[in-house]
């Protein structure tokens, strides 16, 4: 089963939200009483931690770490991508009254380069040495951060993040962000945010796995080519 | 040229995955790369349930003095990439048309490739989980996934799974809402 070289070897999905919450509810215990779970799975919950300012814990390979204003559903497994999606519309068409002010959905991908010239050039690509010359010596790239909008995607703007991935090599990490503001100056109700994230998770969540899994390759596949053309 | 993130801020809503942050290792402390936890009585201990003889511990008004807070560093907390690694092959989306005590009969729509007609399938009831047999009714939906597991030792663990869409229960005011949009359309059709 081999894996294509453009495909990222590991992926990590997650939908953050921002907006005013209270930690403690969202226990592993709520979710089954709400039946988002069932109550044999309470048991499997792992690593939890539950106080006024943050609850966190693992069920199914997914990550919930909700502070006071940070709602956040992570999973590594791209099986439950999907699920985590229904699990965060779930938890919002119960919690119809918390105030959102934000969403964002995510995903980074971690690609393990074949090449060690195409992960160096990936670098001067991104981030030209020239400028640095003089004020360091062998400089290297760190972190790139883009920021722009989407065509036909109503999300405020789009992030990507290219980084060196630790730990692997040759390894880079890309990181997409698209981000949406729920809270614009005419005060929405909070009923229209929630129901506009919940609009958000369900039309937009499966066109921005896709997008952002054709940005990556698209940025890393033009600099194999710049690569191979010099 | 535009403005880079800062993703550190508290107000992004970037991935929280640990290795996305760049901040250099040697970089000093602060007050906020911290929580101090009150300890909890909603704990992991305390999803065991509380023995008859010591109910009254579950009382607000009987819980002992908060002792000091518990230090926790934020960066310990966070889902992080490792050496094993998971990798989706196929996943299709399935509704329930049938169940018999054997067989669940289903519509099955490919989402690797959305292109692709939909099929039928029949699958084993006992292959589904044990507490989410009772919820596989006509309409029901479940995700099921093909692909493998590759720890870091090069062992390939094949895996199919699957994972049951479970939806909120209806409160009293949706469901008076829903009959009456029902009603409504009911006063549409022509009566025979």
């Amino acid at each position: 089963m081999p894996v294509s070289p453009l495909e990222p070897e590991q992926n990590v999905f997650a939908v953050v939200i921002l907006g005013s919450f209270n930690p403690q509810i969202f226990h592993p215990l709520w979710y089954a009483d709400n039946e988002l779970i069932a109550r044999e799975e309470v048991n499997d919950v792992k690593d939890l931690l539950c106080s006024d300012e943050i609850s966190a814990f693992v069920l199914n390979e997914v990550h919930f770490q909700i502070e006071r204003h940070r709602f956040g559903l992570t999973t590594k497994d791209p099986s439950r991508a999907l699920s985590l999606r229904d699990l965060v519309v779930n938890t919002f068409t119960i919690l119809e009254h918390t105030p959102l002010t934000a969403i964002g959905l995510n995903r980074d991908m971690r690609f393990r380069l074949e090449d060690p010239d195409l992960w160096h050039s990936i670098g001067h690509q991104l981030a030209p040495k020239a400028k640095w010359d003089g004020i360091i010596e062998s400089p290297g790239m760190r972190i790139v951060a883009m920021e722009g909008q989407r065509k036909e995607c109503n999300a405020e703007k789009v992030s990507i993040r290219v980084q060196p991935a630790g730990g692997v090599e040759n390894g880079i990490l890309i990181a997409v962000n698209q981000h949406y503001s729920l809270k614009n100056e005419d005060h929405k109700p909070i009923a229209v945010r929630i129901s506009d994230a919940i609009q958000i998770l369900n039309n937009d969540w499966k066109a921005f796995l896709s997008y952002s899994q054709n940005a990556a390759t698209t940025l890393i596949e033009r600099c194999r080519i710049e690569t191979e053309a010099v | 040229m535009t403005a880079t993130l800062n993703t550190k801020t508290d107000m992004s809503t970037n991935s929280p995955l640990a290795e996305s942050d760049s901040s250099p290792a040697t970089q000093k402390l602060e007050r906020s790369d911290w929580w101090l936890l009150s300890p909890s009585r909603r704990a992991i201990e305390d999803t065991e349930p509380v023995p008859a003889q010591d109910q009254s511990a579950a009382d607000t008004s009987a819980a002992p003095a908060l002792s000091t807070p518990k230090p926790v560093k934020k960066s310990d907390i966070g889902i992080r990439l490792e050496a094993d690694r998971k990798v989706l092959l196929q996943q299709w989306e399935c509704v329930v048309l049938e169940k018999d005590d054997e067989v669940v009969c289903c519509e099955i729509h490919d989402l690797t490739d959305e292109s692709k007609p939909s099929e039928y399938a029949e699958l084993f009831l006992r292959q589904f989980n044990a507490y989410d047999r009772p919820l596989l009714i006509e309409g029901a939906v479940f995700y099921w996934s093909m692909g493998y597991r590759q720890k870091q030792s090069g062992q390939i663990l094949n895996v199919s799974e699957f994972i049951l869409r479970r939806t909120p229960r209806l409160t009293r005011k949706q469901k008076s809402e829903i009959a009456g949009k029902v009603a409504k359309l009911r006063e549409l059709l022509p009566t025979v």
